[in-house]
């Protein structure tokens, strides 16, 4: 029977071929633009996160404890070499270092400027960051150095036009101490970089981590290995619940207590507004998607009183109430089947093409301060199936709702009343 | 054995404020393996009477019983068990699924009484050759004369053998030659299974046939003739 059922709603969704033909069209544009718009966001917040993390705290970071909500200079981890090894052998790692930060102002001749200064492991740094890629002019900084001599430090590149500075020229820095005082330095421009976050290029500056523990430390023996950070990036597609669960655990209970904390832990910000941005997509999904609902109805609804006196017909013949209603639930289900599998593959094929043609930001770079725009030129959209399952269960369902009213109708066509019907 | 018995049976249709009372208090009783003809002027109430035997309409008050049960207020759901087992309808209209071919219009009661798919299309078939149409079985209604119709609706009617069949005036748009073949398959039905049929009619092809004429008149029986028919 079930087959039967089948094949008579599969015709009776083709008897108005145009009609049902215009709603699929409705449907499969309506989901494949959804499924575009899903990829392309879901790439958008990708590059986002990666974004903020290749330029801000990378996945995770290990601080004393009580570092990441005060950010007090003097709270440091003061031997931090035995964590980094013990994280370096966590599955997932693509690198570990250590920083150690501080703020202040550098100033070149009467031009000043605020810092926050980062001591990074120059060797390390690369598999953290994205700054020594970003380099723009001279070079990122040096394995070595001579402690005595010139002491390289690399600026962004705001900074080197408000300092008026170039490659080689002195920079002098007061910058807050570990204990508490002001420390003086002066370094030379080794390096200047741009991300295109102004923020960044204006502020953000890099020393060599043994250089400025000298620096900030001054001779007080405590502070000789500290650091502010024990840095930890890895692999892109590593679970990031996972890693940090292990490293939670590779760091352990040690004689200073100490804090872990993955990247959505220390900026719940950008999670938000992910998450902010995944409403408002739901929200647009809810609206295109009752639209949609409300055109299967109007079809639907007319396909029934167009077959009224069939209904009876099948009443006649024994049919019962739920059949009718089973039927007209069929074809919409159908229908809806056709409009998902079609709005699926439309929404792929879109992906594809905005795959090999992607977003191309660079006429938005004003927007850089906001999005880092910079980072990359251009956006690639991103597949993530269960976003897309969404996508395509939310039409299913919107689907069968909107052939709920037309089925309860038909169900309850009186027999003798729909069989009179012309 | 008493098959269908009405009792005092009224129904009156309601239009806007306009009452018509349809059948006046009919009493009438169809007994198993008769070959009745309900005859009356248009609008005397064959085809409502029709309609409450057959579970499609209610009667406004009095009691329908079928095989000795009272259906007068049973529910859709026990109408339609009632209908899909018992009672095969052939109307004047035709009435097949336009989408279905002739064979999916046969086996679709079959199916309904869950037969199985290969012996629903086997019997399909083989009811397709009774009624001579079997070069029809995968065209659609709409590739079909009004007799070959006529035929699927019969043989639709007929397929599992109900204990009764409503033909509501079955040969009224047939020319005499398609009109006789189908009463022929129908008498034929009735003698040699014990099909019950009542018939809504003006054709005198049919009374002809007929071993119990009623005649309704403004929604009353007025005369109920029981015919002796001398077989060959």
């Amino acid at each position: 029977m079930n087959t039967l059922i089948t094949r008579l709603a599969w015709r009776n969704i083709w008897r108005n071929s145009r009609r049902t033909t215009i709603t699929l069209v409705a449907m499969v544009l309506s989901v494949g633009f959804m499924i575009w718009m899903i990829t392309f966001m879901d790439g958008f917040h990708l590059y986002f996160i990666q974004a903020q993390l290749d330029f801000g705290p990378a996945a995770l970071q290990v601080h004393a404890e009580g570092y990441q909500d005060d950010k007090k200079v003097e709270d440091v981890i003061l031997d931090p070499a035995p964590i980094v090894d013990a994280l370096r052998e966590l599955p997932g790692v693509e690198g570990v270092g250590t920083r150690l930060n501080t703020f202040g102002l550098a100033s070149h001749g009467n031009a000043s400027q605020t810092v926050m200064l980062v001591g990074t492991d120059p060797s390390a740094e690369p598999d953290l960051s994205f700054y020594p890629e970003k380099i723009k002019e001279g070079e990122w900084l040096p394995d070595t150095y001579d402690p005595e001599g010139r002491l390289p430090i690399v600026i962004g590149q705001a900074m080197a036009e408000k300092l008026e500075v170039e490659l080689g020229d002195r920079v002098f820095l007061m910058v807050q101490g570990l204990t508490g005082d002001v420390a003086y330095a002066v370094y030379f421009v080794h390096g200047i970089f741009r991300t295109g976050i102004n923020e960044l290029d204006k502020n953000m500056a890099w020393v060599p981590i043994d250089s400025l523990r000298s620096v900030l430390a001054a001779d007080v023996e405590r502070f000789s290995n500290a650091a502010h950070e024990v840095t930890v990036q890895i692999e892109p597609n590593y679970n990031l619940d996972l890693f940090t669960a292990n490293a939670v655990a590779a760091v352990g209970e040690r004689s200073q207590p100490l804090e872990v904390l993955n990247w959505q832990q220390m900026q719940p910000g950008i999670m938000q507004a992910i998450e902010m941005d995944d409403y408002v997509i739901y929200i647009m999904m809810i609206i295109i998607f009752a639209v949609v609902a409300v055109g299967i109805m109007n079809t639907l609804l007319m396909a029934v009183f167009e077959r009224i006196r069939e209904f009876g017909i099948m009443m006649s013949l024994g049919s019962k109430p739920a059949m009718i209603f089973k039927l007209v639930t069929l074809e919409s289900l159908l229908l809806g089947l056709i409009g998902a599998i079609g709005g699926l593959l439309f929404g792929l094929l879109l992906f594809y093409i905005n795959m090999k043609i992607p977003w191309d930001f660079s006429n938005y770079k004003e927007m850089g301060d906001l999005v880092a725009f910079d980072y990359t030129e251009k956006i690639y959209p991103t597949l993530v199936w269960s976003n897309i399952l969404k996508a395509v269960i939310g039409i299913y369902i919107f689907t069968i709702l909107a052939s709920i009213w037309p089925a309860y109708w038909a169900k309850n066509l009186k027999p003798v009343d729909a069989l009179r019907h012309v | 054995m008493t098959l269908v018995e009405l009792k005092k049976v009224t129904k009156i249709y309601i239009t806007g404020k306009v009452e018509y009372e349809a059948l006046r208090g009919v009493d009438f009783t169809l007994s198993e393996g008769e070959f009745t003809a309900l005859v009356g002027p248009s609008g005397s109430g064959k085809t409502t009477m029709l309609n409450i035997i057959g579970g499609l309409d209610s009667a406004t008050s009095g009691s329908v019983w079928f095989e000795g049960e009272d259906i007068t207020n049973w529910n859709a759901n026990r109408l339609s068990e009632l209908r899909r087992i018992k009672i095969g309808f052939i109307f004047q209209s035709y009435n097949l699924v336009p989408v279905l071919t002739a064979r999916e219009n046969i086996e679709l009661p079959l199916l309904l009484r869950n037969w199985p798919s290969d012996k629903a299309k086997a019997r399909a078939l083989e009811l397709l050759e009774a009624v001579e149409i079997l070069d029809m079985a995968n065209k659609r209604p709409d590739e079909m004369s009004g007799g070959q119709r006529q035929r699927i609706a019969v043989a639709r009617a007929i397929s599992d053998k109900p204990a009764l069949i409503l033909a509501d005036e079955p040969t009224a748009n047939l020319d005499s030659k398609t009109g006789n073949a189908l009463l022929v398959i129908m008498e034929k039905l009735n003698k040699e299974e014990g099909v019950t049929f009542l018939f809504s009619t003006h054709d005198p092809r049919v009374v002809e046939r007929a071993n119990k004429i009623a005649t309704l008149e403004d929604g009353v029986i007025v005369n109920e003739k029981v015919i002796e028919r001398v077989s060959g």
